[in-house]
């Protein structure tokens, strides 16, 4: 058993298997080493719980590859209904799985942005994440004719 | 892409600033979109310094919570930035770089053009980018949904591929010069080799055809290099080169084409579906608060070509319901009251329109010789508007109740109208100038009425029809709107129906003194008594006469003008010289021409009713008032003797050698028909 303790003081017990599944924890225990960056820690303990005994990815799993190969932003059931929560806590999940390293954890949360971004419009976009329009007109039209400059033609 | 190493080298040493962190990057992507290296087909990503506020600081600022792209933006590490946007297609990459000057920093750099390449490959089917475009202007192209010309906020789906540009059809006939005009401005040594590129487009109105169309920019483009080149070998070169780019192209263009096609139909498909659902979904929520049968019925109204009376109501309600775009709590909150308005209107219209049908119907198998409502009168009275205005929305009025109400009501109704104290009405005008008058007399052929707007002349029961008195649209008492409103083809339905369907009102009849003397001249002209004839007298019906005032002789022929009684009384001949029945041995020849003339105004009477003439001439059947719809008097005879021996048994010996004016017992005019079936007179000629 390993006893993890959160930057608020709060300790969580999991067994050494579960809390391995981050990248970062098992080099930490491997070189016994500490860190107090604040974590999810609830959250991501109950995602190992689920995927304990699933192969982790080899270290050089994504240089092996082709960045460009076709991708799907398809999610398991159950990893849909874990990752389904406010963007609050979808970012600190991404954060984490990201600092943590645990890779399929942060695979589902990039989908998760993915999806939310899929098929919409600028305008669409901003709403949902909040962003302000910060284009002037005139840039705009500066972008357009800077991308189609050969073939506009007055 | 390597996950661990840099980033996390770069967490350990400044994880608590993750901030600062990230300011550092954009800093550095700043720097390189700036630098040499950088590709300077995108768009620059300088900013200009920010000028320092002249507010005093005491004065809070406006904030804004960030959302959790741009935490994500700001601070996140860009590979997991990077690592989300491999996930999306070409047309959300362009369209993020659309949403913010961060976003477009980032994905307008060089180093992004592998999220461009990832994006692209991740679409399925899409022609491989061309050499002449980079990244975002082959997603520009493919995608960005506007004219990029007139840049109009309304979607264009027309791509000239050679030419590298979305536009509509306005701009690409204003900007791009037909081939033929184009041909003579170029380059002899290659405007015949098929190095400029063309396209096509769609003829305009004046134009039928599409037509081959060339590009100016292009054009001055290639003349530009073709000029710098001395040599003929490097020209002969250049023009081959060019040609081959150009196949290239249009093949390339082809492709293109059919996957924007494809793409095109792709998602009208899917809107389509999203529309389904929509109406599904409000269907659903309609049944909850009782409209949901109104509102299937709105919308199979669409398919009636007559329903243009509930167009407004069904474009508005589409308009509600056929969205590309799921339904919401918040958007049914929205859409609701609006919806149930609409569906409310179209019921009431509905209810009237079947109520109407019914009582035109009704009508057609009504004993037109007594006092007769119009439209106006029975569907204002308080039984239909109950039905309408008080039943409950969730109990649907379909067409059979309304039918079975309408049975049940109709007689009450008329009797609620009062035919006699209509009769009364008539009957107190006449008493004004012949005070010892009973009902019998109205059927006198003596009693004449007037109608003071127009001056014409009508017999009982004619003015219960006739035009000038059913002017008034009643209103509906509920509402106080006119009945017009609800029924808003109640006009045309006037003219269908050969019948005004306001209210009718006896003000405008008076009795015609003049026109009564007339017609007692003519009854005592035919050997009868004034006292006693009656419009269906025989011996008056079979009378011809002859208006010597009205013929007309020229050297070459005689035209003599004849007439039978009703003509004369109602027609403009009472000053006339007339003359009665003796007319020898030219009789046959003069049933015969009174037969032809009935046959040629035939034509003329259907040319009327398309020209909008409302009126037409209709004969009824006494015994089951059927209305026998007919063109000329030849076949008024053939049509009363087979309906009286198809339906009512009669036997056919009975009608043999018999005129129409012989069954008069059988059959009766239209009231609302009078003028033509009986105002004409015809002509012999000699």
């Amino acid at each position: 058993m390993v006893t993890l303790v959160t930057s608020d003081n709060e300790k969580f017990n999991a067994e050494k298997e579960v809390v391995e599944r981050s990248v970062l924890i098992k080099n930490m225990l491997e070189d016994v080493g500490e860190s107090d960056q604040p974590i999810p820690l609830p959250m991501f303990l109950e995602y190992c719980e689920h995927h304990r005994g699933e192969p982790l990815p080899a270290p050089d799993a994504d240089t092996s590859q082709d960045d460009t190969r076709k991708r799907t932003t398809d999610i398991s059931e159950w990893d849909q209904k874990f990752i389904t929560v406010d963007q609050e806590m979808l970012f600190e999940i991404i954060l984490a799985a990201n600092y943590l390293d645990i890779k399929s954890l942060l695979d589902v949360g990039c989908k998760t942005v993915a999806n939310m971004i899929k098929g919409k419009t600028p305008e669409e976009i901003r709403k949902l994440f909040n962003i302000v329009n910060d284009f002037t007109p005139r840039r705009r039209c500066a972008q357009i004719k800077k991308e189609n400059e050969w073939a506009e033609d007055r | 892409m390597a996950r661990r190493s840099v980033r996390l080298q770069e967490n350990e040493a400044q994880i608590p600033d993750t901030h600062n962190n990230r300011r550092k990057r954009v800093k550095e992507t700043e720097d390189s979109a700036d630098s040499p290296d950088s590709d300077d087909d995108y768009e620059p990503t300088t900013r200009r310094a920010r000028k320092k506020s002249k507010k005093s600081p005491s004065k809070p600022k406006a904030t804004r919570t960030r959302g959790l792209l741009e935490r994500l933006v700001h601070d996140v590490p860009l590979d997991v930035i990077f690592e989300i946007f491999y996930y999306l297609e070409s047309e959300d990459i362009l369209r993020l770089a659309q949403t913010s000057r961060d976003l477009r920093t980032i994905l307008m750099s060089k180093t992004s053009e592998v999220i461009w390449r990832t994006a692209r490959k991740n679409v399925e089917d899409l022609p491989p980018r061309p050499h002449d475009l980079n990244e975002p202007q082959y997603a520009y192209l493919l995608y960005d949904p506007y004219c990029h010309l007139c840049e109009r906020k309304k979607r264009c789906d027309d791509v000239y591929w050679a030419f590298r540009i979305r536009c509509c059809k306005k701009c690409a006939r204003k900007t791009f010069p037909k081939w033929s005009e184009f041909y003579d401005t170029q380059p002899v040594e290659y405007r015949d080799l098929r190095v400029l590129p063309t396209e096509s487009i769609a003829g305009d109105h004046n134009e039928r055809y599409e037509k081959v169309v060339g590009n100016h920019r292009i054009a001055k483009q290639f003349r530009a290099e073709f000029e710098t080149l001395r040599t003929p070998e490097a020209r002969r070169e250049w023009i081959s080169r060019k040609k081959e780019e150009t196949r290239a192209m249009k093949k390339h263009g082809r492709l293109c084409a059919k996957w924007l096609h494809n793409k095109l139909n792709e998602r009208e498909d899917t809107l389509q579906d999203i529309r389904k659902q929509r109406k599904n979904d409000i269907l659903e929520l309609l049944e909850r608060i009782g409209w949901h049968k109104e509102a299937a019925a709105i919308w199979s109204s669409d398919m009636k070509s007559d329903d243009s009376d509930v167009d407004s109501d069904f474009n508005r309600y589409r308009k509600l319901v056929w969205q590309p775009r799921k339904l919401t709590d918040h958007g049914w909150n929205v859409i609701k009251d609006e919806l149930v308005e609409t569906l409310s209107g179209y019921r009431s219209k509905r209810c009237y329109r079947d109520l109407y049908t019914h009582f035109y119907r009704f009508r057609e198998h009504a004993d037109l010789r007594v006092p007769f409502p119009t439209a106006c009168d029975v569907l204002t009275n308080h039984r239909f508007e109950a039905l309408i205005w008080d039943t409950p929305f969730a109990e649907y009025l379909d067409s059979d109740i309304l039918e079975q109400r309408f049975s049940k009501y109709i007689p009450l109704v008329i009797d609620e109208w009062n035919p006699s104290s209509k009769l009364q009405d008539i009957m107190a005008i006449l008493r004004k100038s012949l005070p010892n008058a009973t009902i019998p007399d109205l059927q006198l052929v003596t009693t004449i009425f007037e109608c003071t707007e127009c001056k014409e002349g009508m017999y009982y029961p004619e003015m219960f029809h006739h035009e000038c008195c059913c002017k008034q649209i009643a209103v509906v008492n509920r509402t106080g709107e006119p009945l017009d409103y609800y029924l808003p083809k109640l006009m045309d339905y006037q003219f269908a129906s050969s019948q005004a369907e306001g209210r009718w009102t006896s003000q405008k009849i008076l009795f015609s003194s003049s026109r009564s003397k007339f017609a007692k001249r003519i009854v005592q002209a035919c050997g009868l008594d004034p006292n006693t004839t009656t419009c269906t007298n025989s011996r008056l019906s079979r009378a011809l006469i002859e208006c010597l005032s009205c013929n007309e002789e020229t050297p070459k022929q005689r035209r003599r003008c004849f007439m039978r009684w009703r003509c004369a009384v109602l027609g403009v001949h009472s000053e006339h010289l007339l003359k009665f029945d003796s007319f020898g041995q030219d009789m046959t020849q003069i049933l015969a021409a009174e037969q032809n003339q009935y046959d040629s105004w035939a034509l003329d009477w259907v040319h009327y009713f398309v020209n909008g003439i409302k009126n037409r001439p209709r004969t009824r059947c006494s015994h089951c008032h059927k209305s026998l719809e007919l063109h000329s008097k030849g076949v008024i005879l053939s049509e009363v003797q087979t309906h009286l021996q198809t339906k009512h048994k009669r036997p056919a010996d009975e009608f043999s050698g018999s005129r129409i004016e012989e069954l008069q017992e059988d059959w009766y005019w239209d009231p609302r028909d009078h003028k033509l079936s009986s105002y004409q007179p015809f002509w012999y000629t000699t």
